[in-house]
């Protein structure tokens, strides 16, 4: 298992490196400087200048050496436009762990209650209350989540005033509550989808029957044979969705302020902020390829027939 | 192969008049349409009957498996144990589902299925899944249960218990998972063991060992048993009693002697004429002609009827009640009223028992 854990790392840090020179490549095409947007004119031989500072005026690919090489060392280099000179990485620090932590929380509420709803309506399959749990899951589903993040805000902060209506870095938890429940809503509605499906065919088949047929409780039988055969498949979609809820959602960060990466990242984009652009890309890419080698990983643990050689012997 | 005529006289076992149907798009299906069946301690007891005759149905509802579109009309299924010294006797249609998982599921009435390759749990170790009736059921710790399991999978006949214990389904072959299913089924020792067609899904040469396996485990623990099956072969090795089932109705019934040399109904006659024999002079196999009957339709007179090249004008007209010929032999055919034309089995199958009551071998 260590073996091909270590190897998956190898592999993982290749595509990171790929990733990066495609991304430098893309970045070299893309239309503007960063320094267009600098309040007032701005002539060619200043931008000259400001290039030459900042080594802009080299190859792409010396460029990329340079900039993996500094990486290495943890720098990231600096912010050209967005907030002037800031060192990259002291400018994520706190937004990147908070998008981090409101994903995370979203995708233990989405895989919580979309279990639950989906279970229950594998369960109660072909009645009306399995009607109403998709219903449920397919409103989650087709709603955009910057909908109910409106909602949720006009109710809960604006008419019962329970939370603060933006984010607050005082308070931190509380007003992480509503952009959280918003941005559940997609995991829920899929959660709940796969593992509706999936406990169907699971709770139909032979070792099913043999575990009822042990006079296990119906609990049992449902937790233990059922949901972890049922996981199997539910966890794949589980890895992309949890990165896609950590990357921030620009919407749902917008309505409620929060300082997290979403909003950054759309931004940097817009303003060519070369650096702030590819840590974020960086980072996004190494949470997706941490993510799926975790969730393989978690299939071996779920699944012994997937489980890879190599390690213990069969 | 045994004949013998011992007594069972011990009733454990009694489904009265069952009757259950399905509901489905289509309209409402009478799967079981009025079975009785009795089985007694020791005894094995097969259903014979071709795909959706009811034999999967009846048995399961004993266990309380049963589908959501699935409905009892009426009927009862009583079964007769020892609680604390005492014969009680309780009708498990009765009962609430729940209370029939808890103290008969398992403990007292246990099931092998068919297909070992698809009724282990693939992400369970076959340890746990033998412990775990063990553990909930008898109450034993963790360390008692796993030697208990250990102990269990030797008496099915598997060589190195203790490495099987931790390995997973898809690593074992179809005959060990079959040992395996059937060390789970003997764990709690169950009066009953029902067997749904546990050799089908195996290798002919792994079947007999199971067969076999099965006997000895009888023998032992004194269980009685239910076959379901279509293979006559395995009747013929393992049953004392057989009920040959054809659209939800037992239509023949009794000890394996009297149904192998002295069929009476048209349908069995069919059954038996169907197998193939190692001395036949390239004659075509026998087949019944038609195909099952529909039972989403009402039956009117003789299921078998259309089927049936003896029938009578009264088999389309009203159905045959059950005729008693011995004591444990009895059949549902027109052809046993008195006042019935005189109508004999087949003569290929007339000759054929001729043969094998010489040679004392039936298949």
């Amino acid at each position: 298992m260590w073996k091909y854990i270590l190897k998956r790392l190898g592999i993982a840090v290749v595509t990171i490196l790929i990733i990066l020179l495609i991304l430098f490549v893309l970045l070299e095409f893309m239309p503007g400087t960063p320094f267009d947007m600098t309040e007032g004119n701005i002539t060619d031989e200043q931008i000259e200048v400001l290039y030459a500072k900042y080594g802009l005026d080299k190859p792409v690919l010396y460029r990329f050496v340079l900039y993996v090489k500094n990486m290495l060392s943890g720098d990231f280099g600096v912010s050209y436009v967005i907030q002037n000179n800031m060192p990259i990485s002291q400018m994520l620090e706190g937004r990147l762990t908070l998008s981090i932590k409101i994903g995370a929380q979203a995708m233990l509420i989405g895989t919580l209650f979309g279990l639950i709803l989906g279970i229950f309506a594998a369960l109660k399959h072909n009645t009306p209350l399995d009607s109403g749990a998709t219903l449920l899951s397919m409103i989650g589903a087709s709603v955009p989540s910057y909908v109910f993040a409106l909602g949720l805000a006009y109710v809960f902060a604006f008419k019962l005033k329970w939370v603060p209506l933006l984010y607050n870095s005082k308070k931190e938890f509380i007003s992480t509550i509503l952009p959280t429940i918003a941005l559940s809503f997609s995991p829920i509605a899929s959660i709940a989808r796969y593992s509706r499906t999936e406990m169907i065919e699971v709770m139909d088949s032979d070792y099913i029957q043999l575990a009822e047929s042990k006079g296990l409780s119906r609990f049992v039988v449902i937790v233990r044979h059922g949901l972890r055969n049922a996981m199997i498949t539910i966890l794949t979609i589980m890895g992309p969705m949890l990165v896609s809820l950590m990357t921030g959602s620009t919407v749902v960060e917008s309505i409620f302020s929060v300082p997290g990466v979403g909003n950054l990242f759309i931004n940097a984009l817009q303003v060519n902020d070369y650096n702030v652009t590819i840590t974020l890309a960086f980072i996004f890419s190494a949470e997706y390829i941490l993510m799926m080698l975790f969730v393989d990983v978690m299939y071996g643990i779920i699944d012994p027939r997937i489980r890879v050689s190599g390690g213990k012997k069969a | 192969m045994a004949y013998t005529e011992t007594a069972y006289t011990e009733k454990i076992l009694e489904i009265k008049d069952l009757s259950i149907s399905f509901q489905t798009s289509a309209g409402t299906v009478n799967a079981i349409r009025g079975v009785n069946l009795d089985l007694h301690r020791g005894e094995t007891l097969a259903i014979v009957g071709e795909s959706g005759s009811g034999k999967s149905v009846t048995v399961k509802s004993i266990m309380g498996i049963t589908s959501k579109n699935e409905h009892v009309n009426h009927g009862e299924i009583l079964y007769t144990y020892e609680e604390n010294g005492e014969k009680v006797t309780r009708n498990l249609l009765s009962l609430p589902r729940k209370q029939i998982i808890r103290h008969y599921c398992g403990q007292r009435i246990a099931m092998v299925f068919q297909d070992p390759m698809t009724s282990l749990n693939p992400t369970m170790s076959i340890g746990k899944q033998v412990m775990e009736g063990i553990r909930k059921h008898r109450k034993m710790n963790r360390k008692d249960a796993w030697n208990e399991a250990v102990n269990l999978l030797t008496q099915v006949g598997i060589v190195n218990p203790e490495h099987v214990m931790k390995s997973y389904a898809h690593q074992l072959s179809g005959g060990m998972r079959q040992r395996v299913v059937i060390a789970i089924a003997i764990g709690c020792n169950p009066d009953i063991l029902i067997c749904d067609e546990p050799t089908t899904a195996l290798d002919v040469t792994i079947q007999a060992r199971i067969l076999e396996l099965i006997q000895k485990l009888q023998k032992q623990r004194n269980l009685s048993i239910i076959y379901i099956t279509h293979d006559l072969g395995v009747v013929a090795k393992v049953a004392n009693t057989v009920a040959i089932m054809y659209a939800g109705k037992i239509v023949e019934k009794g000890t394996s002697y009297e149904v192998f040399y002295d069929p009476k109904h048209p349908y069995t006659w069919g059954l038996l004429s169907a197998i193939p024999s190692l001395d036949s002079d390239g004659e075509r196999l026998y087949t019944i002609p038609g195909s099952p009957a529909n039972l989403l339709h009402e039956v009117k007179g003789d299921a078998f009827a259309p089927r049936n090249r003896y029938a009578l004008n009264i088999d389309f007209e009203e159905e045959p009640p059950v005729f008693k010929i011995s004591d444990t032999h009895e059949a549902s055919t027109w052809l046993l009223h008195p006042d019935a034309p005189e109508v004999h089995p087949p003569i290929g199958l007339q000759k054929r028992i001729q043969q094998t009551l010489q040679e004392g071998l039936f298949i």
